[in-house]
C-alpha cells in the first residue's frame, strides 16, 4: 500500500522537533491498530527524535485511544456529551469550579479555554504539569536561532536536558567539539547524563538550585553571596567564577531544563536566571516538559486568572464543586477522594479515562495534536503553525471545534486569530519572586544532613507520567523500568529492596540499583511523574515542589514474597 | 547492495535509548537492537555483518543467511531459538528473545536502506552519535568493528 508523507511536529517537549508521519491512505477516516502508520525523520542532519518523539505515533494508534464519549459509564456520542455538559455548566452559578489545561495543547485552544473561563466566571485555570506553569510564568525569553548554540563558548546548564530534552544535546555537543575553549558547566545535585558530557560540574546540595541562581544574581549585582554559597554547599569562588565567565564569554547561554522534584521554587529559579541573563546579556533557553507551556501560562497570566496554587487552596478547603479538564487526566493531578466529591467532571482527552468510581463523569474524545491544526511557540521563541497530519479517529473532534460548540450552545461566540493569540502569549511578565521564604525553606531542608532525601530525576521515556497511561507497558518492553538509584551506603544498610516512608505516611516499596557517585543520603527516582504525584499528594504551596525527605526500611525476602 | 555500516561515536552517545525505541517502532514492536552495558554506560550494539560470519556458520538450521545485498539476515521460519548464533557472535550483537523463543538481530533496516534511507536508529539519534557510513570510509578511518574512543567529562 502506498503511503503519503505528512510533515508534523513532535507533540511532547518545548523543542517542537519536526517529524514526518507516513500515512498509508490520506483519505482514511481513522486508524485502529494500524501498524502501517509510521513515524519517519526529517532529512536535515540537525534533528532527531528522542524515545518520546518516536512514541508519538502511539498517540493516534493506541489501544487506550478514545473513539467515543461517555456520560458516566454509558457510551455516548461526542455531541451528546457536549450538550449534556453544557446543560450542567448552565446551572453552576454561585458554585466554584476550576479548569485543568495541558501544556501540550495549541495556543489558540488555550486562548479559547481562557475565554470560556471568563464566560463561566471560573477564576482558576491550572496548567499541567505544575512546574511548567511556574517556569512559564516567571521566565522571560527572547527569540534566537537554534543553531546559534553552536557558537556558544560558555553554556551554563541547570537540570539534565540530555535526559529530559535529549534533542538539544546535539547542539550542545557540537559547541563542545567545535572549540577546545568552550566551557559547558552543569549545576545539579547529582551526577547526571549532562554532567558526564560537560567540561565542568558544580555539585550542589539537593534542592538548592534556585538559591545558587540567587547567589549568581547577587554576584552580578555586586552584593555578598556568602550565605547562598553556604546553603548550596559550594565555595564562594565557584559562584564568582561562573558570573565572571558569563560576563567574559563572547556568546554565553543559560539552559534551564527543569523537571518536577529536583529543586524547590522552580518558578523562582526561572525568574532569577532570567534576571541574571538580562544583566549579563546572556541568552536563556527554557525547556519544558509540555511543548506550549510557556505560551499558555502567559495567556492564563495575562487574563489575570489564578493557577495551580489556587486550585490546591480550593481543594484543601473543600470548596471545589466541579472540574473541567482539557487534555489532562484529572486522576493524576487530583486525589481520588477529592474527585469523588465533585458534582461533575468534564474531561476532554485523547485516552479513555482511568477506571474509577466517579458517577458524574462526562468524557469527550478529542483529536491529538497530530490530528488537528494549531499554533505554538517553541523554547527558541519561533512561532510554529502546524496542520493536521491525518483525520481524527472515531468520534473525536479537534478541541477548538469542541470549544466552539460549547460557546455556541452557551449562546455565545468567540473569534480567535493568530495575532490575538500571539499578542497575549508573548506578552512579558513582571512578577514578584518569593526569594525570602525560599531561602529559609531550602536552608532548613539542606541543613538536615542525616535524613534520606529523594530527588526525582527525569526519564527520557517519562515512564507512567499519566500523559500516556500505558507507556509503562512500553517501557517494560524496552527494559526501562523505573528504578531507585541509591548510594553505596544505602545499599549496604538497606539492601536491594526497601521501603520509603514520607512524612504524610505514604509508603512505597522500591528496588534499588547502586550509583557509586551519589552522595550518602541521596536516592534518585526515575519515572518522575507518577511516583512524584504518589509521594506528594497534598501540596500546600508550589514552592514546595522539590526533593522530599523520607525514612527507609529494609524489606526482607520472606516478607516480600509472602 | 548495502555498502554502509552503523558505527557509534561514544563521545556523543548520551544513553537516551531513542535508537532502541525507533528500532522497536520500525519493526512493529519487535526490536532487533541489543544494548550492551559497560559499567555506567549503556550503548547500542549493532551487527557488523562480518565478512567471515561466525553466526551463519554456527547455525545448525540454516536460519542465518547472507543475502545478495550483503546483509546477514535471520529466517524467522527456520529459527528455533537454539542460541548457537548468539554464542558464536564475537561482538555479542545477537539478542535472544526468550518469550518468543527466537533470536533477533540487526538487519540494517533493509526496507529503509535499500530505498536509499538511513536505518531508523541512525535517523532518530538526537546527537548524531550513530552514523551510517560507507565501509570504504570506515576501513580508511580504522573504525570497522570498533567504536571511536570514549571520552567523558570530568567530575569535580
Amino acid at each position: 500500500m502506498s503511503s503519503v508523507d505528512k510533515q508534523s511536529y513532535c507533540p511532547f517537549c518545548s523543542l517542537f522537533d519536526p517529524l514526518i508521519l507516513k500515512v498509508p491512505d490520506p483519505k482514511a477516516a481513522y486508524f485502529t491498530r494500524n501498524s502501517l502508520l509510521k513515524i519517519d525523520y526529517p532529512t536535515e542532519p540537525n534533528y532527531g527524535l528522542c524515545p518520546r518523539g518516536n512514541y508519538s505515533v502511539y498517540l493516534i494508534d493506541d489501544n487506550k485511544r478514545a473513539y467515543s464519549g461517555f456520560i458516566g459509564r454509558r457510551p455516548a456520542s461526542a455531541f451528546e456529551v457536549i450538550s449534556y455538559a453544557v446543560e450542567k455548566l448552565k446551572d453552576v452559578q454561585g458554585k466554584k469550579g476550576a479548569i485543568l489545561i495541558d501544556g501540550g495543547l495549541s495556543l489558540d485552544e488555550a486562548y479559547l479555554i481562557v475565554e470560556l473561563a471568563k464566560l463561566l466566571k471560573i477564576g482558576c485555570v491550572a496548567l499541567n504539569p505544575v512546574e511548567d506553569e511556574l517556569i512559564g510564568r516567571n521566565v522571560s525569553f527572547s527569540h534566537f536561532e537554534r543553531e546559534r548554540i553552536l557558537e556558544g563558548d560558555f553554556i551554563l546548564i541547570f537540570g539534565d536536558p540530555f535526559e529530559s530534552n535529549p534533542t538539544i544535546a546535539k547542539q550542545i555537543l557540537d559547541a563542545k567539539f567545535k572549540s577546545r575553549l568552550t566551557r559547558i558547566i552543569v549545576v545539579s545535585s547529582y551526577p547526571s547524563k549532562t554532567s558526564e558530557h560537560a567540561t565542568g560540574f558544580i555539585e550542589i546540595l539537593a534542592g538548592s538550585d534556585a538559591i545558587f541562581a540567587l547567589g549568581l544574581l547577587k554576584a552580578v549585582e555586586g552584593e555578598s553571596f556568602k550565605k547562598e554559597a553556604e546553603i548550596c554547599g559550594v565555595e564562594v569562588r565557584e559562584i564568582g567564577a561562573v558570573v565572571e565567565s558569563l560576563r567574559n564569554a563572547r556568546k554565553p547561554f543559560i539552559i534551564l531544563s527543569a523537571v518536577c522534584g529536583q529543586t524547590f521554587g522552580i518558578g523562582e529559579l526561572a525568574g532569577l536566571l532570567s534576571k541574571v541573563a538580562e544583566k549579563t546579556e546572556t541568552q536563556i533557553l527554557p525547556l519544558t516538559q509540555a511543548r506550549n507551556s510557556i505560551g499558555i501560562s502567559k495567556i492564563i497570566d495575562n487574563a489575570t486568572l489564578k493557577g495551580n496554587e489556587y486550585l490546591r487552596e480550593l481543594m484543601s478547603k473543600g470548596e471545589l464543586d466541579y472540574l473541567i479538564s482539557f487534555g489532562v487526566n484529572p486522576s493524576i493531578v487530583i486525589p481520588q477522594e477529592t474527585l469523588q466529591k465533585l458534582e461533575f467532571v468534564v474531561e476532554a482527552n485523547w485516552f479513555i479515562p482511568e477506571p474509577n468510581d466517579i458517577k458524574n463523569y462526562l468524557f469527550i474524545p478529542i483529536a491529538t495534536s497530530l490530528e488537528s491544526k494549531g499554533i505554538g511557540i517553541n523554547s527558541f521563541g519561533d512561532i510554529i503553525e502546524y496542520d493536521k497530519a491525518i483525520n481524527p479517529a472515531g468520534d473525536a473532534f479537534p478541541l477548538s471545534k469542541v470549544l466552539e460548540t460549547i460557546f455556541f450552545q452557551l449562546g455565545s461566540s468567540v473569534s480567535v486569530s493568530k495575532d490575538m493569540v500571539l499578542q497575549v502569549a508573548r506578552k512579558p511578565q513582571k512578577r514578584e519572586l518569593i526569594t525570602d521564604v525560599l531561602v529559609g525553606m531550602v536552608e532548613k531542608f539542606v541543613s538536615r544532613k542525616d535524613g534520606f532525601k529523594v530527588v526525582f530525576v527525569p526519564s527520557s521515556l517519562q515512564v507512567g507520567d499519566g500523559f500516556i497511561t500505558n507507556r509503562l507497558s512500553f517501557a517494560k518492553a524496552v527494559d526501562c523500568l523505573p528504578k531507585a538509584l541509591v548510594s553505596s551506603r544505602i545499599l549496604k544498610e538497606f539492601g536491594y529492596k526497601f521501603r520509603i516512608k514520607t512524612r504524610d505516611n505514604i509508603v512505597l516499596e522500591l528496588e534499588a540499583e547502586e550509583d557509586r557517585k551519589l552522595k550518602d543520603n541521596l536516592l534518585l527516582l526515575s519515572s518522575n511523574y507518577t511516583l512524584y504525584r504518589m509521594l506528594l499528594p497534598k501540596l500546600a504551596h508550589p514552592l514546595e515542589l522539590g526533593p522530599i525527605e523520607v525514612e527507609l526500611e529494609k524489606v526482607y525476602e520472606k516478607e516480600s514474597t509472602g | 547492495m548495502v555498502d554502509c555500516r552503523i558505527v557509534i561515536d561514544m563521545d556523543r552517545c548520551i544513553d537516551c535509548r531513542a535508537c532502541e525505541v525507533a528500532c522497536k517502532v520500525e519493526h512493529c514492536g519487535f526490536k532487533n537492537l541489543k544494548w550492551a552495558e559497560f559499567y555506567d554506560a549503556a550503548l547500542p550494539s549493532h551487527c557488523r555483518h562480518c565478512e567471515d560470519e561466525a553466526c551463519v556458520q554456527a547455525c545448525p538450521f540454516e536460519a542465518m543467511i547472507r543475502t545478495e545485498d550483503g546483509i546477514v539476515k535471520r529466517n524467522a521460519f527456520k529459527c528455533v531459538g537454539c542460541r548457537s548464533c548468539a554464542y558464536a557472535c564475537p561482538f555479542g550483537a545477537i539478542d535472544v528473545d526468550i518469550l518468543n523463543y527466537v533470536v533477533s538481530k540487526c538487519e540494517l533496516n533493509s526496507t529503509r536502506t535499500l530505498a536509499g534511507k538511513k536505518p531508523a536508529c541512525v535517523s532518530t539519534c538526537p546527537t548524531g552519535a550513530l552514523r551510517f557510513e560507507p565501509i570504504v570510509n570506515l576501513v580508511e578511518k580504522d573504525l570497522l568493528g570498533a567504536r571511536t574512543a570514549g571520552r567523558r567529562g570530568r567530575r569535580r
